[in-house]
């Protein structure tokens, strides 16, 4: 992990409130894999501007070695990813990482992966990384609150060998959860691994599936940090261990746990 | 070169620029970004006789000009930082200083008499200010009575076969008599301020923005009040004050030299900037070279009245 001023290739608005941020530096696109976040100190644009005051953590959305590239994949919610849409082309951004572990890719015959709204943006690297891997068959579960949410279909039919999608208002795909349909797979008694990612209803119920139909799952959460690195001890998460139930760090020991550690 | 050296309880630190506890942990991580020789001092977590869980998430939350935390000084004990954290201490060529909380007079007490027993440690920094836990029976913070303040200081000094120096609370109505109180109670030096009790609020969930609904601010925010807090004890106590409060960049350091510290410690710039550090040092010792300041002390509560 270092603290690099990287240069942004491009800050492109992909759908509603939804961008897509390319940064060049060869250090992030080397070491940077599927999980991991970067911690990025986002910028005033005007003096009236309300920046924030921490760094905000945003997840590795694609990893590109050969251009030196990668990407962040954001929605515009408070003031920080607000001014972090307004940046451009040529901007200098203060980026630190990679930090965190990030997911753990081993072979199985079937990798299940669930995403909530943008969820997607770690995920896409990890879709990305079992198929170079040929991990083996990825089965994509994209669930939004509408058709806005689900982005970059194309490009991940590409790589998954099956997608489906469910929306909140049924603008695309069923309207329902989307742990509904992953829960009809999961019914089959597969070999495989879940990998899952989005707001914590969400993962509690992935958890209670992965529980129910003993398969392992990965779950990549989020909490409120400072530092990004495990010194403040601000981003605690309540892990079952061999010593009993302690906190652990998700910036640090996370942002990826195993669903079985987690006490909800 | 230039003499950045400052004495603080009978110690030669080689330059004033020092970590502020919990902000630093004991320095493994951020020496990954910064040469750990180069600081005066590194301030350790503060750690309790116990081991502590801490507070409930969140801690941590975003506030104009700085951070609300509510961390609760989750740490591992004071057997486990002997064990896991003082062979890492041992290999560094900077001063260790060791942050300690407890809550009560024997728990205090007994890690003190622990810790004495480590040689590297150069000091302990007594913690009765912090505003995210229980302080023993006081309703409110150790270091907000002048009673429980003198009782605790002069309980540790009594042990301690280190220096004391006493972090105390700007929660007060007069931090003078605080200072005082630690002062006549025998503490080598004062370490000041904590962080201001504070709190945020999610207008859309109208939930508190901490688990511990209360919490404590710092960051730029609280630098002119940290300052100003300073230069009042420094009129009024005799023992050296290391400042502390919202320091982002060496001009911070250098106001509060000039308000009195003897040396500066950094907290929250760390999280923002990782070599925070050792920019300021950096910064503080060009301004001794361009000043053709010789000795902190041409420096130190100088400001021009």
């Amino acid at each position: 992990m270092k603290k690099q001023i990287c240069k942004i290739i491009s800050n492109k608005k992909i759908s509603k409130d939804i961008f897509l941020l390319e940064l060049e530096n060869k250090y992030l696109a080397e070491k940077s894999k599927a999980g991991q976040f970067v911690h990025v100190l986002v910028p005033a644009q005007n003096a009236e501007d309300k920046a924030p005051f921490l760094r905000r953590p945003f997840g590795v959305n694609l990893v590109d070695k050969k251009k030196n590239k990668i990407s962040l994949l954001y929605k515009v919610i408070g003031s920080g990813t607000k001014l972090l849409s307004q940046t451009q082309k040529g901007d200098a951004l203060d980026v630190m990482g990679p930090l965190g572990n990030g997911f753990e890719i081993k072979k199985a015959k079937e990798h299940i992966i669930i995403s909530g709204g943008m969820g997607i943006a770690p995920l896409m690297q990890l879709v990305k990384e079992i198929k170079e891997k040929k991990a083996g068959k990825i089965h994509l579960y994209l669930g939004a609150k509408d058709k806005n949410e689900i982005v970059f279909v194309s490009y991940l039919k590409k790589l998954a060998d099956e997608i489906v999608i469910t929306t909140d208002d049924g603008s695309i795909g069923e309207k329902c959860l989307i742990t509904m349909p992953a829960e009809k797979l999961l019914k089959q008694n597969l070999s495989a691994k879940i990998y899952a990612c989005g707001p914590y209803p969400m993962l509690k119920c992935v958890a209670g599936l992965a529980k129910k139909y003993k398969i392992q799952a990965q779950l990549s959460l989020e909490e409120k940090m400072a530092c990004g690195v495990g010194v403040c001890l601000g981003c605690p998460i309540k892990i079952k261990t061999k010593q009993g139930d302690i906190y652990k760090m998700v910036c640090k020991d996370g942002p990826v746990f195993n669903a079985e550690d987690i006490i909800w | 070169m230039v003499n950045l050296s400052t004495k603080i309880a009978g110690i030669k630190f080689a330059n004033p620029i020092f970590t502020a506890s919990g902000c630093f942990g004991h320095g493994k991580t951020y020496g990954k970004f910064i040469n750990l020789d180069k600081l005066g001092a590194v301030v350790c977590k503060t750690i309790t006789l116990d081991a502590r869980q801490g507070n409930k998430p969140p801690r941590i939350a975003d506030t104009s000009g700085g951070m609300l935390n509510s961390i609760g000084l989750e740490n591992g004990g004071v057997d486990n930082f002997i064990k896991t954290v003082v062979p890492f201490l041992k290999k560094q060529k900077t001063k260790a200083i060791v942050s300690v909380a407890g809550n009560s007079e024997r728990e205090f007490t007994e890690a003190v008499k622990k810790l004495n027993k480590v040689k590297i440690i150069s000091a302990l920094e007594i913690n009765i200010s912090c505003p995210n836990v229980v302080h023993g029976k006081v309703k409110g913070l150790f270091s907000q009575c002048e009673n429980e303040t003198a009782k605790i200081i002069k309980a540790v000094k009594k042990v301690s076969k280190k220096p004391i120096i006493a972090k105390i609370s700007p929660n007060v109505t007069d931090i003078t008599i605080i200072a005082k109180a630690c002062e006549k109670a025998g503490a080598d030096a004062i370490c000041m301020i904590n962080t201001f009790q504070a709190m945020g609020v999610d207008i859309r969930t109208r939930k508190p923005l901490l688990g511990n609904i209360m919490g404590g601010l710092s960051g730029p925010a609280i630098k002119p009040i940290a300052l100003k807090m300073v230069w009042e004890v420094y009129n009024t106590v005799k023992i050296p004050i290391i400042g502390v409060g919202g320091i982002m960049d060496w001009e911070d350091a250098i106001e509060f030299i000039l308000c009195g510290a003897s040396a500066v410690q950094i907290g929250t710039a760390n999280f923002v900037n990782p070599t925070a550090c050792t920019d300021i040092l950096k910064g503080v010792e060009k301004y001794f070279k361009e000043n053709k300041i010789k000795n902190i002390n041409e420096l130190k509560g100088k400001i021009k009245l």
